[in-house]
């Protein structure tokens, strides 16, 4: 399958934060989640795969070109937190300034897009919703029928309604299976939603490097979420634990091979991990 | 590029639609009912200086991020602005060498149309230019606030320079030169 994304060993150093060893994939006909807490480096790697900052070591390819190359980002869409359009700009104006941007731009598809998500073609942004805005840069995003779409928290903020719309149009999108997302976003409810892989960034430290990349139904079988009294706990291997949290009922452990944990502990209970709960229990492991 | 400067100018017409009144009416009118023609040489400096309004614009709504992702070079992105300062000084120069046309039309021997307004709506245009030549690559370094500042340095300096010139020439020498300049520009037309 081919990587429309590819990094290898990925560093980029700051005076007061580094990114190390990045190793990320998206193959085409996936959906890729890029999960870790504020400052872990998440918009640092796709300013990086874009060609907006250099790395400091480490090599990055786009649609098998290098980060930035003019040919590899005529494929790719992105959005960001906001649209980033002067605001008494209109729809209109958008279409007709991109249209000059991209040589693949198809304004009849842009204007489709538009009327799909209800956009006035001739309403100044300043008068757009939040979740307007976002539909607006997502139909900006993909009028040039790009492969690749970066999504850096395009959805945050957004109520549910318009999350699940926006949801809805990744999935039909990569339907194609030559098309692929890399989705960064704090909302793990949606990238449970939507994403085949899940890619955690986890920073200890000044320094961040990607715990790991997996499918989804692999971290769930990975993770487990085990909920017992600490004399139980005493008899897993130490390995398989990754941070306990006392409370009054006894303990909660994330662990890792959960079917092991519930065949040596069938008493104790052992849930599914949620990815809330993996980011929160491997930070809670690095605060201790 | 062309792409970029049209969204410079679809930003910049919302502000410009607001002062397009000042700028090409009540300027112009003043000008000639005046007979001050810098009131009109003023329209190259002004409108190449809505160059540096549209990176502010830019920088306000982080523009310049989401243009690093845009398959449009960063030499053309830069090369729209500079372009967008010659295209605006010249409109400029065009509507004050129009509005010359029309003070000589209306007011015939008040002004002269080569002097006031042509050769001096160059140098007008030239200055535009220069100063943009300086203040762009400052306002993309260090932000549109400091080039604001320096430009506001560099008109400092130029009338300072002018008034510390007219205190240290002695002002008989100066007087006789300006009664002949002035003189010289009368009698043609």
């Amino acid at each position: 399958m081919e990587n429309l994304i590819e990094t290898t060993g990925l560093c980029k150093r700051y005076e007061d934060f580094s990114l190390e060893g990045v190793n990320l994939t998206v193959p085409a006909g996936t959906i890729v989640g890029l999960i870790g807490g504020n400052g872990a480096g998440k918009t640092t790697t796709l300013k990086t795969l874009l060609g907006m900052v250099q790395p400091t070591q480490g090599s990055a390819r786009l649609l098998g070109r290098a980060p930035g190359d003019p040919e590899a980002l005529a494929q790719v869409g992105v959005v960001f937190e906001d649209a980033y359009f002067c605001e008494t700009m209109c729809a209109e104006q958008i279409d007709k300034v991109m249209a000059r941007v991209y040589s693949n731009w198809d304004s009849s598809l842009f204007r489709d897009y538009c009327r799909r998500f209800e956009l006035s073609g001739k309403q100044p942004l300043k008068e757009f919703s939040r979740g307007m805005r976002m539909k607006l840069s997502l139909a900006t995003a993909l009028a040039h029928r790009p492969r690749l779409l970066i999504l850096d928290e395009a959805t945050s903020g957004l109520d549910p309604v318009v999350r699940g719309e926006i949801l809805d149009f990744f999935l039909d999108f990569i339907q194609d299976e030559r098309n692929g997302i890399l989705m960064s976003s704090h909302i793990t409810a949606d990238l449970e939603k939507v994403a085949d892989q899940v890619a955690y960034l986890h920073r200890v430290g000044n320094t961040s490097r990607l715990l790991f990349q997996e499918d989804k139904d692999v971290l769930a079988e990975q993770y487990g979420i085990l909920r017992c009294g600490r004399e139980e706990l005493e008899r897993l291997p130490e390995e398989w634990k990754i941070h306990t949290r006392q409370n009054a009922f006894g303990c909660e452990t994330l662990v890792k091979q959960p079917d092991q944990v519930r065949a040596l502990l069938p008493e104790a209970v052992c849930d599914r991990a949620s990815l809330d709960e993996i980011m929160q229990f491997y930070a809670g492991r690095e605060s201790k | 590029m062309t792409g970029m400067l049209l969204k410079d100018w679809y930003c910049l017409w919302d502000m410009l639609k607001r002062i397009v009144l000042l700028l090409g009416v009540v300027y112009p009118f003043l000008a000639i009912t005046t007979d001050m023609p810098y009131l009109a040489l003023m329209m190259p400096l002004l409108l190449a200086y809505y160059s540096l309004s549209s990176i502010a614009m830019d920088d306000k709504c982080q523009w310049s991020r989401y243009a690093r992702t845009l398959p449009v070079s960063v030499q053309a992105q830069v090369g729209a602005k500079y372009l967008l300062a010659v295209l605006s000084s010249g409109i400029g120069l065009v509507w004050c060498l129009a509005t010359g046309g029309l003070h000589c039309l209306v007011k015939p021997h008040t002004v002269d149309w080569v002097g006031d307004y042509l050769l001096s709506g160059i140098v007008c245009c030239g200055f535009a230019l220069l100063t943009m030549a300086v203040l762009l690559p400052i306002a993309f370094k260090k932000g549109v606030e400091k080039a604001r500042n320096l430009m506001i340095v560099m008109w400092l300096a130029l009338f300072g320079g002018f008034y510390l010139l007219a205190k240290l020439v002695p002002t008989a020498a100066m007087a006789r030169t300006l009664t002949e300049r002035s003189g010289g520009w009368r009698t043609v037309g």
